[in-house]
């Protein structure tokens, strides 16, 4: 663990990777705040990461564009993809999810493969380019610190939406979609638009991926990937975005610890999940505010219904 | 080249009989528990294994060299064990999620990676196979077929009538039906919900094992094979229809044409897009599969 | 001019025919009772109308305006509001939330405006405040609309749809479950919903509640419409008195 308190390459590393798991897992939860489980969203990161890389390397785009332009590319496919099926229910969407996700993951490794690499990927993908004289070389400091910016201002915008007058309808939706659609909203259009944010994110976060890791490979984005940050997600506590980024601490912890114990890595993993849901299925955040003091006032339940017998006015 | 069609209709209902197997066990779990079982791969895995040590190890050392007894009371007992791992899983496990979509999916994702790495320390990771005792070849419509491909489809064509039998015609089968479509209905006519779950993941269980007891002959197995057969029985279960029988039939039978024909004519990562585009066209232009039903 | 007109609406689920060939007007600021045994399709003409089910034949006019086809938000906001026969609301969300969302009008700009919705937010924040204090129940704003007592859920069902300003309003037995006075509470806040301009379309078992609350009754039994009257002759109307018969208990006074 001391390598992670102390400054240099692994330290910088390890909280590169944070900052990438924590970018996914916000937004795979910000999906699920409408009833979605998105088993394609490691598929829509490798659509940026891609997307990124092959403009990067093949027409010369700076990265200050491919950047953007992966998450645009996601948040299409995205646009195209929710508008289909979203309307789904919970397990006919998840299951079209993981559908979706292995077409990407075959499509990417089977397809144009001068462009994309097939089996190998693309390799020697480009870091971001200099900037105002700043430079992000592999792994460097600069690299990490453009990490840590993107992440935070991905999860403050979240946070934001989610707690602004925006967040409570889309609360109100997942609470009951047939009592929102009886009032006028159109819960489809929030559905996807959400949708779409979560794979726009998910495509930047691809992009940023691409280039700090100089090499992808689709088998980078599988379902197994979706899979460790839905994990993430409900581990760390569905309710608050931090729980999100407790969970990724915590199985990226896990996970560092396992390497020493190599093999028992997944086994480790499995039994903390299954431990976590039949204990604790509030995840760790809901653990911790179960102790706290609940949000809501309650008044006494005897009032009569009618109470101060007043008319509309 | 002379396409021999009947050989690739004949490969088609062969994968197909095994993947519809795996593909009714997983949807009778989801059906009466209304949970995606995740693991439901590395339990036809779990068959595998057990189909090698009790066949291969026991019950040829024991009871002399691999035949046709032998092999048959391999199936039975895989069939009973795994019906009693479904009772204990469903109790251990699977009780808190029933109806939980969400939590039953990730309970059951950390059952399998852990069930998984179990079996990978326990067993090696190296394949295994048995070997077939079915000998000798088929000529069917100028399609050949060897004898233990041909029992596959025969056994496994006997089990899901049975499965159809057991559900259509007895009383606990037609139990198991009632809870899948109207549970609350079953419940107030007297049908115990505990009962029938542990039922419905002991029989979901036992499917996939016994699949994997016909497919060892034929093919190997190793602790990582799950996840692909996995992949099949959600192909056919929304082709066909969560929660449907005939459904499964219905996917089972189209996912062998489509292996069986994609990747004679065409190569097999475009048979798979095939397969998933298919899936995806179906949940949109159809949801509820074929034949399926409502989800609550 | 009807505010609602029904044209020989049918629906059909499959083999079964549960709406048939039913012509109906509602008319403005009248309060219309829809009953019938059960079976007879009253539910099924509530959602073809709101847009829950879409007809399989025949035509539904708002104010001269085809809705037939219209997606039931779509539907929504074109005022016409409903109550549920279950009772669902935001649970986990408190009783002046649940209003608010009501008021769907202020939520409908795009997430890049949505900042600028605070006005408006405020505003139907206030009018929630406003219908509850009119219901009586200002005293439960904060609590978990979950935990509400039953009868109080019920009235919120129905503060909730009249937030979103309606010119129709389809209760769904409104008063199910409720006891004597809690019904007359409710219904005369029904009556004042008229006076505002509210039209009301009531779906009830309820027959006190039906015969001393609506000026017209609408009877239904097995998908059709056999009788449309004034509550008096419909009481003695006799093939209303035969379609009942098969089931006493809901023609009797609670």
């Amino acid at each position: 663990m001391l390598p992670l308190i102390t400054p240099g390459y692994y330290a910088i590393h390890t909280y590169t990777w944070l900052c990438i798991y924590w970018m996914l897992a916000a937004s795979l939860r910000f999906i699920m705040l409408i009833g979605a489980v998105n088993f394609a969203h490691a598929g829509f990161m490798g659509i940026g990461a891609y997307a990124s890389a092959v403009l990067m390397m093949n027409i010369h785009c700076s990265f200050w564009i491919t950047f953007f332009l992966g998450g645009i590319i996601s948040a299409l496919l995205g646009l195209g993809f929710g508008l289909i099926t979203l309307r789904l229910r919970g397990a006919y969407f998840f299951l079209v999810s993981f559908a979706l996700c292995e077409i990407i993951r075959i499509s990417l490794s089977s397809y144009w493969i001068g462009t994309l690499g097939g089996v190998t990927g693309i390799s020697n993908v480009p870091q971001p380019n200099a900037v105002l004289g700043v430079e992000f070389g592999p792994d460097s400091l600069n690299s990490f610190y453009l990490a840590v910016i993107i992440c935070s201002l991905v999860l403050i915008s979240l946070y934001v939406i989610e707690n602004g007058y925006y967040g409570k309808i889309l609360k109100s939706i997942s609470e009951s979609e047939e009592l929102c659609q009886s009032v006028g909203i159109n819960t489809i259009k929030y559905k996807v638009v959400v949708f779409v944010i979560g794979c726009f994110i998910a495509g930047i976060t691809g992009s940023l991926y691409a280039s700090l890791n100089e090499r992808i490979t689709a088998s980078d984005f599988t379902y197994s990937l979706s899979m460790f940050i839905l994990v993430c997600v409900v581990l760390g506590g569905q309710e608050h975005i931090w729980g999100s980024i407790i969970g990724v601490i915590v199985l990226v912890i896990i996970g560092e610890e396992a390497r020493s114990t190599a093999l028992f890595e997944p086994i480790i993993w499995g039994v903390s999940l299954m431990a976590v849901m039949l204990f604790a299925p509030r995840g760790i955040f809901g653990f911790v505010t179960r102790f706290a003091s609940l949000a809501m006032k309650r008044s006494s339940s005897s009032l009569k219904i009618g109470g101060d017998k007043q008319w509309l006015s | 080249m002379d396409t021999n069609w009947a050989q690739l209709i004949i490969d088609a209902i062969q994968l197909g009989v095994i993947y519809t197997l795996v593909a009714l066990g997983l949807t009778m779990i989801f059906s009466i528990m209304n949970v995606i079982n995740f693991a439901h791969g590395e339990i036809y895995a779990l068959g595998g294994f057990a189909t090698y040590y009790i066949f291969l190890r026991y019950l040829s050392t024991y009871l002399g060299g691999p035949g046709f007894i032998n092999y048959f009371l391999t199936l039975g007992i895989v069939f009973l064990l795994f019906i009693l791992l479904g009772f204990f899983l469903e109790k251990a496990i699977f009780r808190p999620f029933r109806g939980n979509l969400l939590g039953g999916l990730l309970v059951s994702v950390g059952f399998g990676a852990a069930l998984q790495t179990a079996m990978t320390l326990t067993f090696g990771p190296e394949t295994k196979g048995v070997p077939g005792m079915f000998s000798g070849r088929l000529v069917v419509l100028g399609a050949a077929i060897s004898g233990q491909r041909a029992a596959v489809v025969v056994l496994g064509a006997v089990i899901i009538s049975g499965l159809y039998i057991f559900l259509k015609k007895t009383k606990i089968g037609i139990a198991m039906t009632a809870v899948s479509q109207e549970k609350e209905a079953a419940e107030s006519l007297g049908i115990d919900y505990s009962v029938m779950s542990s039922l419905g993941l002991g029989i979901g269980c036992a499917l996939a094992g016994i699949a994997a007891v016909l497919v060892v002959p034929v093919n190997y197995v190793d602790p990582f094979v799950g996840h692909a057969y996995l992949m099949k029985a959600f192909i056919i279960i929304v082709i066909g229809g969560l929660g449907s029988f005939v459904g499964c039939l219905f996917g089972g039978f189209i996912l062998g044409i489509i292996e069986s024909f994609g990747g004679y004519f065409l190569d097999m990562p475009t048979s798979n897009i095939i397969s998933f585009s298919i899936v995806i066209s179906f949940l949109i232009l159809r949801p509820k599969g074929l034949f399926g039903r409502e989800e609550k | 001019m009807a505010l609602l007109e029904l044209k020989g609406v049918t629906k059909q689920f499959g083999g079964i025919l549960a709406v048939d060939r039913i012509d109906m007007q509602i008319f403005e600021q009248e309060i219309l009772g829809l009953i019938g045994p059960n079976g007879a399709g009253k539910t099924t003409v509530f959602n073809c109308i709101c847009g829950r089910y879409h007809c399989t034949n025949g035509e539904i006019l708002l104010q001269g305006e085809q809705i037939s086809k219209l997606k039931s938000h779509e539907i929504a906001k074109k005022g016409i509001a409903r109550t549920f026969q279950t009772t669902i609301l935001l649970n986990n969300m408190s009783v002046l939330d649940n209003i608010i969302i009501g008021s769907h009008t202020w939520g409908e700009k795009s997430l890049a405006l949505s900042f600028t919705n605070r006005r408006k937010y405020l505003r139907a924040k206030e009018r929630a405040g406003d219908i509850l204090r009119a219901f009586g129940m200002d005293k439960v704003s904060h609590m978990a609309a979950g935990e509400l007592p039953h009868g109080q859920q019920r009235l919120t069902q129905i503060a909730i749809a009249v937030a979103s300003e309606p010119k129709l309003l389809l209760l769904d037995e409104p008063v199910v479950g409720m006891n004597a006075e809690e019904i007359r509470y409710t219904m005369e806040a029904v009556k004042k919903l008229r006076e505002q301009g509210i039209t009301i379309l009531l779906v009830e078992h309820n027959m006190r509640a039906v015969m001393e609350y609506c000026e017209r009754i609408v009877v239904l039994d097995h998908g059709r419409k056999i009788a449309e009257d004034s509550p008096d002759k419909v009481r003695s109307n006799e093939d209303v008195i035969r379609a009942y018969l098969g089931a006493p208990e809901h023609f009797t006074e609670d």
